[in-house]
C-alpha cells in the first residue's frame, strides 16, 4: 500500500506509441482538485533514424504488405508528426479537463533535462508499461520519483499500477 | 307499389343483364347498351348487387417479400378476413422482433460469447505476431512499427544499429543480417496478406454465433403464428422463409457501428419493414361479394400500379408499394365501367382485355409493358381473376366493337339493350305514374297532383315523338320533374301542379330558343324570305329541323325548282356545290325517278330541272324535304302555282308514296310560328305524311288553334294528294286511255315533258346531232329514236 505523500508535479511520460489519454485521465485522477503542476515528458528515441540510415532497410505496408524505401527523410517525418501528434492530443485533452500544462521533448542524449524534470519526490511519473522496455528507464528508476504504470486493460479503460515509489 | 327506378320498359334488358351475370364466365361479361341519362347505370348497379348478395366473399390478398427475388414479390391468398388478421399479426411480430432480438444481443450470454469469440480471435492474431516477433529476436531483428507499417532492422543489446555500427559488423554477419531482414519480411509480407483472411474468419464466428441467437429469439415468436395459419400452407412456407431470412441476416437487426459516412448507415426499420404484410384486398368475413363502379378507369385506376418512394435522389420501390385498382377490388364480384371512358383512357382497353384473356391481373407499369421506360421495377405476381364486368355504353359504341374488334365479342357476349320508350297503353302509363311518383319521392320534391303526372305523361310522349310512345329517358324526367318543383315552390305551392309542369317546359325551351326566335324575326323582316300567302309557280315551303343542344326546333325554308329543255337531269344544286348529304341526295334521286317514271314513260326525260334551297348555306341532310321537292318540279313543270301558306314535309318513293319522316312536331311548330307572327287567317297549314299523325304531340297552342279552325294539319299519303293541297287543283289519276284529266296537274306535267321531247328531237334533226344526243341520252333516247 502507497503511502500518501505531497505531490507537487504530475509527469506524464509519452512515446510515439503511448494511449495518451488513459495517461491523461490517470494523471487527473492523481491530481484530483488540487493545483499541481502537470508536465508531459514526450520521450523521443532514434530507432527510425537509425534504421534509415541503412540503405537496404524498407517500411512493409500494415495494410497491403507491400514495401517501400524508408529514407532518413521519411524517419525524420515520422518522428515529427509522431511528436506533433503527442502535442496536439495532449493539448486537444488539457482543454477538454481545462487544465495548464507543459510539454517537453527528451532524447536519449538529454540526461540533464530528465533529471531536472522528475528528480524528486514531491514528482509522480504516470506511464505505460512499455515504458519499461526503453533505455531510459533504468535512468528513471534510479531517480527519487514516484512511477505509476497503467495497465491497458482495453480500450478506454485502465487501471493504474504503483510501480514504484520513494520507499523502494 | 312504386315502380323502381329505370326498370319501367327495361324487362328485355334487365332479363338480359341477370342472365349475364348468373351464367358462368368465359367471355359472359355484359354490354348495357342505352342513350346516355335512361339510369341504364343504376339499374345494373342495383342488379349486380342483387346477384353480388347471393354470392360467396372473395378470398383476400396479399404482397408480401420475396426474400429469394425482392423483384417478384409473391402473393398470399386467405379466406376473407384473414389477410387483415395476418397483415396485423405480422405486424405485432414486427413489434416483438423489434424488442426481443437487441435485448438478445445486450443480454450478458451473448456478451459473453461474443468476448470468448473475440479473445480467440485476438489471441491468434498475437500467436501470429508473437511467433514472428520471436523468430525476428532470435536473429538479432527487431520489428519497429510506424504509423502505417513496419520497418526490420538489426537490433544488438537493445538498440537499432546505425549504418556506422552495422558497418563494424564482419561481413558475414552483415551478410546475415540481411538474408534474415529479407526472410522475415516475406514472411511478414505473407503474414499480412493473411490478415482479411483472419478477419473473414472472426466476422464468420461473430455470424454464427448472431445466428444463434436470433434463432432462439425468432423461433420463440414465430411458433405461435405458425400454429395460427397452419391450415393455410402457402402462409406456413412463407413463414418458414421469414425465419430463415431472419436468422441470415441477424446482424441488421441489432445496433451496429456507425458508419464513416452517416448516410451510409442502415435504417433498422427498413429491415423490419421487409416481413410487412402489403394487404392489397382484404374483405370481412361473411360480407357480400364486391359491386364496384370505377368512375375513372384510367389504368392505374383499373389494373393498379407500383408505386415509388425517393432516396437520395433516386426513385426506390417495393412490394408494399404496389397497389391494386378496381379490377381486383372487384374481383370474385362485379365491376361496372362506362365503356366510353375505358375506350378514352390510354391503354387501358387492351389492358383489361388482357386481364380478361388470362384470367389474372399483372400489375405493372404500362410504361414497362410497352418498352416506353427502362427503370427496373417489380413484377409482382399475378393474381387470378373471376370478376364479372358490365360495361355500359352508348349504342353505336357496341356497333362499332363488335365490327371491329372480335376480341370484344368473344369477351362481351351478352348485350343489354335499354329501350328509349315503351307502348302509351293504360297499363304502361299507370306504370309510369308510379315511376314519376317514386322519383319524386327520392329526388325529395313535393308531390305530383293528377294533373301534374298527366302532363309529365304527355310531355314524355313528346319527348318520344310520338304519341303512342313514353320516353323512358330518365335524366331528361329527372330534370323535368325538379325544374317543375321549383316552379312549384316558386308560387309556394306545397304541391307541384299541371301548371307547374307546363312552366317548366315553356322555361327550358326560352332558356334555348334564341337561335329559333332570330329565325322567325328574320323571317318577319323579310331578311329571309318565306311567303305565308298568295300562289307562286315553282316555289314550296318545305320545313327543316335545327338540332342546338338539348333543343331542336323547326323553321320552314323556301325551296324553289326552275325546269327548261334538257336531257333528262334534275340538278341539285345543294349536291353540285357539296352542301347536300347523302340522303339528302338520294331522296332527289329517287324523286328524279319518280317523276320519270309517272311522266315519261314512253317519251324521253327532254328536261333540265333545278332545286335549290334558298338562302340555305350551311348543309342539308335527309330526306325528308322530297314530298316538297317532287311537288316545286310538279308545279315548274306544270305550271300550276303552290300555295304558300301552306308548308310541306315527308319523303316519296320511287311510286309517289309518301312516307314517315322525323321531327315533325318541331317542323309544324316552326311553320305555326311564322304564320302566328304574321297572323293566322285558317288558310294556314302544314302537309305531313300520314304515318306521322301517330307522332304528333304538338304544343298547346297549336293544338287549340287547329281545333279553333285557324291552323290546319294536312295528312297524306301519296305525292297527288299533296299536289292537290298544295296547288289547289287535281292532281289527276290516269284514265282507262292511260291519260290524265283535262286540266289536271299530272295532265300538264306530261304535256309539258311531251312538249321539251318534241322539241328536243325537233332541236337534235336539225342541228344533226341525232347521234350524240342518243349517245347522251342513253337507253331512254335510243328507244325513242327506235321508235
Amino acid at each position: 500500500m502507497a503511502k500518501a505523500k505531497h505531490t507537487d508535479r504530475v509527469l506524464i511520460a509519452i512515446t510515439e506509441f503511448s494511449p495518451v489519454d488513459v495517461l491523461w485521465r490517470a494523471a487527473l485522477r492523481r491530481i484530483g482538485d488540487t493545483q499541481v503542476e502537470l508536465l508531459a515528458l514526450y520521450f523521443s528515441e532514434d530507432h527510425w533514424q537509425r534504421a534509415a540510415s541503412l540503405p537496404f532497410t524498407r517500411e512493409i505496408s500494415r495494410v497491403s504488405g507491400a514495401r517501400m524505401e524508408f529514407t532518413r527523410q521519411r524517419a525524420e517525418q515520422l518522428h515529427s508528426e509522431a511528436i506533433d501528434r503527442a502535442r496536439e492530443l495532449t493539448r486537444r485533452l488539457a482543454a477538454e479537463s481545462n487544465r495548464t500544462f507543459g510539454f517537453e521533448v527528451l532524447s536519449s542524449k538529454d540526461i540533464d533535462r530528465l533529471k531536472h524534470f522528475v528528480a524528486g519526490t514531491g514528482s509522480i511519473l504516470i506511464a505505460s508499461s512499455p515504458i519499461t522496455r526503453l533505455p531510459f528507464f533504468p535512468l528513471i528508476s534510479s531517480l527519487d520519483c514516484r512511477i505509476e504504470l497503467v495497465e491497458l486493460v482495453r480500450a478506454g479503460t485502465a487501471e493504474p499500477t504503483e510501480a514504484s515509489d520513494d520507499d523502494n | 307499389m312504386p315502380a323502381r327506378d329505370g326498370e319501367l320498359g327495361q324487362q328485355r334488358a334487365i332479363d338480359a343483364i341477370r342472365f349475364g351475370l348468373r351464367l358462368e364466365n368465359g367471355g359472359n361479361n355484359i354490354y348495357v347498351m342505352g342513350r346516355h341519362g335512361s339510369h341504364r347505370h343504376d339499374l345494373a348497379e342495383q342488379l349486380a348487387g342483387e346477384f353480388a348478395a347471393g354470392q360467396p366473399t372473395p378470398d383476400d390478398w396479399c404482397y408480401v417479400n420475396n426474400f429469394a427475388f425482392p423483384e417478384r414479390p409473391r402473393t398470399l391468398r386467405f379466406p376473407a378476413g384473414r389477410g387483415a388478421s395476418f397483415k396485423r399479426d405480422m405486424a405485432e411480430f414486427i413489434g416483438e422482433l423489434r424488442l426481443a432480438i437487441p435485448a438478445a444481443f445486450e443480454g450478458d450470454d451473448y456478451r459473453t460469447q461474443l468476448k470468448a469469440v473475440e479473445a480467440q480471435t485476438q489471441k491468434e492474431l498475437e500467436q501470429e505476431w508473437k511467433t514472428l516477433e520471436a523468430k525476428a529476436e532470435a536473429r538479432g531483428i527487431g520489428v519497429l512499427q510506424t504509423p502505417t507499417g513496419y520497418v526490420l532492422a538489426p537490433v544488438r543489446e537493445g538498440q537499432v544499429l546505425g549504418d556506422e555500427e552495422f558497418s563494424k559488423l564482419p561481413d558475414e554477419e552483415r551478410e546475415k543480417v540481411q538474408k534474415s531482414i529479407q526472410e522475415l519480411s516475406d514472411e511478414l509480407q505473407t503474414r499480412i496478406e493473411r490478415m482479411p483472411q483472419l478477419r473473414k474468419k472472426h466476422r464468420e464466428r461473430v455470424k454464427e454465433l448472431n445466428r444463434e441467437v436470433t434463432e432462439a429469439a425468432v423461433g420463440a415468436l414465430l411458433q405461435d403464428l405458425k400454429a395460427r395459419y397452419a391450415d393455410i400452407e402457402q402462409v406456413g412456407m412463407y413463414l418458414d422463409d421469414v425465419q430463415a431470412n431472419i436468422i441470415e441476416n441477424s446482424q441488421d437487426f441489432h445496433e451496429q457501428e456507425s458508419p464513416p459516412i452517416p448516410f451510409l448507415a442502415r435504417d433498422p426499420a427498413q429491415s423490419f419493414g421487409q416481413y410487412e404484410v402489403n394487404l392489397l384486398v382484404g374483405h370481412e368475413e361473411g360480407a357480400v361479394a364486391p359491386v364496384v363502379f370505377e368512375a375513372n378507369p384510367s389504368y392505374f385506376n383499373l389494373i393498379g400500379k407500383v408505386e415509388h418512394r425517393s432516396e437520395m435522389g433516386n426513385l426506390v420501390t417495393d412490394f408494399r408499394l404496389i397497389r391494386g385498382g378496381a379490377l381486383l377490388d372487384a374481383n370474385g364480384g362485379v365491376l361496372i365501367l362506362d365503356m366510353h371512358r375505358v375506350l378514352t383512357r390510354p391503354f387501358v382497353w387492351d389492358a383489361l382485355k388482357q386481364a380478361l384473356f388470362a384470367g389474372q391481373v399483372r400489375i405493372e407499369s404500362p410504361g414497362e409493358t410497352y418498352g416506353f421506360v427502362s427503370t427496373t421495377t417489380l413484377k409482382p405476381e399475378p393474381i387470378p381473376l373471376n370478376i364479372k364486368i358490365i360495361f355500359v355504353g352508348e349504342r353505336w359504341l357496341y356497333y362499332l366493337l363488335a365490327a371491329y374488334d372480335s376480341e370484344f365479342s368473344d369477351l362481351f357476349k351478352i348485350a343489354a339493350d335499354f329501350d328509349d320508350e315503351l307502348p302509351r297503353n293504360e297499363d304502361n302509363v299507370d306504370a309510369f305514374a308510379r315511376l314519376v311518383a317514386d322519383r319524386v319521392r327520392v329526388l325529395e320534391l313535393r308531390p305530383f297532383d293528377r294533373d301534374a303526372v298527366a302532363r309529365v305523361v304527355e310531355e314524355r310522349a313528346r319527348h318520344a315523338e310520338d304519341s303512342e310512345r313514353l320516353s323512358t329517358h330518365m335524366r331528361s324526367l329527372e330534370d323535368l320533374l325538379t325544374q317543375a318543383n321549383y316552379w312549384a315552390r316558386d308560387r309556394d305551392s306545397d304541391t307541384v301542379g299541371a301548371e307547374d309542369v307546363a312552366r317548366a317546359i315553356e322555361e327550358s325551351v326560352r332558356r334555348q330558343n334564341r337561335s329559333q326566335l332570330k329565325i322567325v324575326d328574320a323571317v318577319r323582316r323579310n331578311s329571309l324570305l318565306i311567303d305565308t300567302e298568295g300562289a307562286v309557280v315553282g316555289q314550296v315551303n318545305g320545313l327543316a329541323v335545327i338540332s342546338l343542344g338539348e333543343h331542336r326546333f323547326g323553321h320552314p325554308m323556301r325551296i324553289t325548282a326552275t325546269t327548261r329543255l334538257g336531257s333528262g337531269k334534275v340538278v341539285d344544286i345543294e349536291r353540285e356545290v357539296e352542301l347536300g348529304g347523302a340522303i339528302h341526295s338520294k331522296g332527289v334521286m329517287i324523286l328524279s325517278a319518280a317523276l320519270a317514271s309517272r311522266y315519261a314513260r314512253d317519251v324521253p326525260m327532254a328536261v333540265q330541272a333545278n332545286i335549290v334551297f334558298e338562302q340555305s348555306y350551311g348543309g342539308v341532310e335527309g330526306d325528308s324535304a322530297s314530298v316538297a321537292e317532287m311537288s316545286v318540279l310538279i308545279s315548274s313543270l306544270s305550271d300550276v302555282p303552290i300555295r304558300q301558306n301552306i308548308a310541306v314535309t315527308g319523303s316519296v318513293n320511287q311510286l309517289g308514296r309518301v312516307q314517315v319522316i322525323g321531327g315533325v312536331n318541331e317542323k309544324i311548330e316552326g311553320f305555326f310560328d311564322v304564320c302566328r307572327e304574321r297572323g293566322l287567317d285558317g288558310s294556314h297549314g302544314v302537309v305531313i305524311p300520314r304515318d306521322n299523325v301517330k307522332h304528333l304531340m304538338l304544343r298547346e297552342d297549336v293544338v287549340s288553334a287547329v281545333d279553333a279552325g285557324k291552323f290546319n294539319i294536312y295528312a297524306v299519303t301519296t305525292i297527288d294528294e299533296a299536289v292537290n293541297i298544295l296547288t289547289g287543283v287535281d292532281a289527276g289519276e290516269r284514265g282507262e286511255d292511260g291519260l290524265f284529266p283535262e286540266g289536271s296537274v299530272n295532265r300538264k306535267v306530261e304535256e309539258q315533258l311531251i312538249e321539251y321531247a318534241t322539241k328536243r328531237r325537233k332541236f337534235d334533226a336539225e342541228s344533226g346531232e341525232d347521234k350524240s344526243f342518243r349517245r347522251s341520252s342513253g337507253r331512254q333516247a335510243q328507244t325513242d329514236g327506235e321508235g
